[in-house]
């Protein structure tokens, strides 16, 4: 894990497992999209029971978690992740 | 390119009219396999089917593990087009191939959440007390049915045989509870004779009180739907055998 933490609703930390998973979709998600001829994959959003998930590439070797309550919606979730996104990439020119 | 079978190609119609969809499939999400088909050319299904069975399954591992309970909608973007699926109560994964700019709202609310809300029970299961099945929903495999069938009317003809022993009217149904899954066997009585169902839910999505009532209302169904009584005319030697010689007639064509 390069920064951020995550904790699940009962407070619980679960930062390193859930980036243990984190790696694989990753993968996977850059494996469809390529061989299905869809080109980069930009983002991958999800809608939970409980909550709702955005992945993003901020660059090709660093993947940024957001996790929010499920009541915040999809669209805000996405705009909230391209933030996100432009900072981390910032973030990481800026550690060299 | 359609191989979508009548039940699933209603579902698949609803979402492949949404603009900016380039196919759709219902895919079973343990193994990869397309169920059934709504594609244009140059889609190639079992390679969609198998990547977005391996990508639910390991988001849905992720999505567990961060505590936001299991995936009801997910959307891959990529810079050529999209990916949108929706895991059904059933286990099957409603899959879209968009282009980039589909109206994600559109997929997702319209139709998508509609199959989902009346895929309640995972498997259905309609057949005569002898096993003869008359109806399916939810199998993907014919063999599943054919042996589905058998043993359910085996269990039927076995409960009926312990209610006779016992000088007890038959059993109205039975409910067998898993860990994940319930099965529910039951009889219903229509004008050309008695049909067994069988039904499997999953306990996190339904529940044995919500599979009787919804069964009570399919049992009235069934028996609106059954021919009423015919009076049995007699059989007569000549008339058996031209039913006889017109049935192989029909079967052989001779």
């Amino acid at each position: 894990v390069l920064g951020g933490a995550l904790k699940d609703p009962k407070g619980r930390d679960v930062t390193d497992t859930v980036a243990a998973y984190l790696a694989g979709v990753s993968q996977e998600a850059g494996r469809t999209a390529k061989l299905l001829g869809l080109g980069s994959w930009t983002g991958l959003a999800a809608e939970g029971q409980h909550g709702h998930v955005h992945l993003t590439p901020p660059t090709g070797a660093a993947l940024l978690l957001v996790v929010r309550e499920r009541a915040v919606p999809m669209g805000r979730l996405a705009i909230i992740a391209q933030r996100a996104a432009v900072a981390a990439r910032r973030w990481l020119e800026a550690q060299g | 390119v359609s191989t979508a079978p009548a039940g699933y190609g209603r579902v698949l119609d609803l979402v492949t009219r949404v603009r900016g969809v380039r196919g759709a499939m219902l895919v079973a999400g343990d193994d990869g396999l397309v169920v059934a088909e709504q594609l244009m050319e140059g889609i190639k299904g079992p390679a969609v089917a198998a990547l977005a069975a391996s990508l639910a399954n390991r988001l849905h591992r992720a999505m567990d593990a961060a505590g936001v309970g299991a995936d009801q909608f997910w959307h891959l973007q990529a810079e050529q087009g999209a990916l949108l699926v929706v895991p059904a109560p059933s286990g099957m994964l409603v899959v879209a191939v968009a282009e980039p700019d589909v109206n994600v709202g559109l997929v997702r609310l319209e139709p998508l959440v509609k199959f989902v809300k009346e895929a309640g029970a995972r498997l259905v299961l309609l057949m005569t007390s002898a096993g003869q099945v008359l109806a399916q929903h939810g199998f993907s495999r014919a063999v599943d049915v054919m042996s589905a069938a058998a043993l359910g009317a085996a269990i039927m003809a076995s409960t009926d045989e312990i209610a006779r022993q016992l000088q007890q009217p038959p059993f109205a149904g039975l409910n067998h509870q898993g860990e994940r899954h319930g099965i529910f066997l039951a009889a219903v009585a229509t004008g050309r004779g008695k049909l067994v169902a069988l039904v499997v839910y999953d306990l996190d999505v339904s529940s044995l009180g919500l599979v009787q009532l919804f069964f009570e209302q399919l049992a009235a169904d069934l028996r609106a739907a059954s021919p009423k009584d015919s009076v049995p005319k007699q059989v007569l030697a000549a008339d058996f055998e031209r039913e006889l010689s017109d049935s192989l007639n029909t079967l052989f064509g001779r």
